[in-house]
């Protein structure tokens, strides 16, 4: 099809449910076998679907009860995904929000909006806004620019936790469009250097992270290099 | 050009984070959670409109990205917009289970997901996309905008809106994709301008 005719003409309503995650059924496959071979209409639906996504950004914002952080992360722990601080998560003697009468609070708003109006219902989800209190030791990260001959390239950070890690990320847009793979390198106080791994940037834009292997105490700078080792730009932590 | 911060660093890009939630870190997983809870509650709370039910949504939605850190993509979408997505998902499957039926049109939490306002307080924290989009979402007709709320908030289908609205489902198929389309082009507009 031409690019400036728009979207086919028997995809028009697909797409926008598609892009909302609506579409069920043989319509949803019909629709994606379409956009996986007419790249106008998969420009639309990318589109729409980028549309779809920043809608989430309006929703109201509100404050979680008393110590969600910490429930939060004892979840990740039960799940496996979260390693203990060395300082532990310090409890904050708080008096948890019983659920049934938060609960009942604001189906109480709800009823009352419902009845104000809609101006009302505004309030009512935003019941109760109240800062959250910190209940852990912050996070020590070192972060530093990757440079290109006097030419910021992108950033370096260095999680010094227990379990330390590292996170680059490269946009130089002198890069050109090419895609082509780089290396990650740390230099470490003794002088020496360490590969951590490899990564793809793409039209001079990727980002990567990895657990250290080394202390993070030993970490002076981090390199990007080339694939055959050559240094592309620094970092000095 | 160094640029070396010590330690109390809440500073570090949302990227950074999730690599380092991928390697287990708790310290970077609470630096993420401190980021995005007002937002990830408060969309849960949006659509479940249970306080209970959406911690229960917002814990969940915070536990799934923190196992999935590790396959996180930037280049596929920001990580503030893939957290809303699964909690997005998250509190719709939790409503269905909870409550079946569509959602009362009169649902005060429709009103206020649609109405494109934002409290001055909210707007400033919000950045410009944001304004933008409140914008154009309050200049489309009511109509419109309550079709692609559903959608977009409680992931009712065009069948569902259909019986919800008591309207055609052809009609209810054209308020969606017209709504989602003008919102698109006022964006591209302002961009473009």
């Amino acid at each position: 099809m031409i690019d400036d005719e728009g979207p086919c003409p028997g995809y028009h309503d697909a797409l926008a449910e598609l892009a909302l995650g609506t579409l069920a059924g043989h319509e949803r496959s019909d629709a994606l076998e379409h956009v996986g071979h007419c790249s106008t209409c998969a420009r639309e639906l990318a589109e729409l679907a980028s549309i779809a996504d920043d809608l989430l950004e309006l929703a109201p914002v509100a404050s979680p009860p008393v110590g969600f952080e910490l429930r939060v992360v004892e979840r990740a722990r039960a799940s496996g995904s979260a390693t203990p601080a060395r300082h532990p998560l310090r409890r904050r003697r708080h008096r948890r929000i019983g659920r049934r009468p938060a609960s009942r609070l604001v189906a109480v708003a709800a009823l009352v909006a419902a009845v104000v109006g809609a101006g009302a219902g505004v309030l009512a989800s935003r019941a109760a806004p109240r800062p959250v209190p910190s209940t852990v030791a912050p996070p020590a990260t070192l972060s530093a620019l990757l440079v290109h001959r006097g030419r910021v390239v992108g950033d370096v950070h260095v999680s010094t936790g227990r379990t330390p890690w590292l996170f680059m990320t490269v946009d130089d847009h002198a890069a050109g469009a090419r895609s082509w793979l780089v290396g990650c390198e740390v230099a470490l106080s003794d002088g020496s250097t360490r590969r951590l791994g490899t990564f793809r940037l793409d039209a001079g834009r990727g980002s990567w992270g990895v657990a250290l292997t080394a202390p993070a105490a030993a970490v002076r700078g981090a390199l990007l290099v080339s694939e055959n080792g050559t240094v592309l730009a620094s970092a000095r932590l | 050009m160094a640029r070396p911060r010590s330690a109390g660093n809440d500073e570090a890009p949302d990227e950074a984070l999730l690599a380092g939630m991928a390697v287990g870190d708790e310290r970077a997983g609470v630096v993420f959670v401190r980021r995005y809870q007002r937002r990830v509650y408060g969309l849960a709370l949006g659509i479940v409109g249970d306080a209970g039910m959406a911690e229960d949504v917002a814990q969940e939605a915070f536990v799934r990205a923190w196992a999935h850190a590790s396959i996180f993509d930037p280049r596929r979408g920001g990580a503030g917009t893939w957290l809303l997505t699964i909690t997005r998902n998250l509190a719709i499957d939790a409503l269905r289970v909870r409550r079946p039926d569509p959602t009362d049109p009169a649902d005060p939490a429709l009103t206020s997901m649609a109405s494109g306002d934002c409290p001055p307080e909210d707007a400033a924290l919000a950045g410009e996309m944001r304004a933008r989009l409140a914008g154009a979402l309050a200049e489309i007709p009511e109509a419109q905008r309550r079709a692609v709320a559903l959608a977009a908030f409680y992931g009712r289908s065009a069948q569902e809106i259909a019986a919800l609205e008591r309207i055609p489902l052809g009609t209810a198929k054209s308020r969606i994709r017209m709504g989602l389309a003008k919102l698109r082009d006022a964006i591209h507009v302002e961009e473009a301008s």
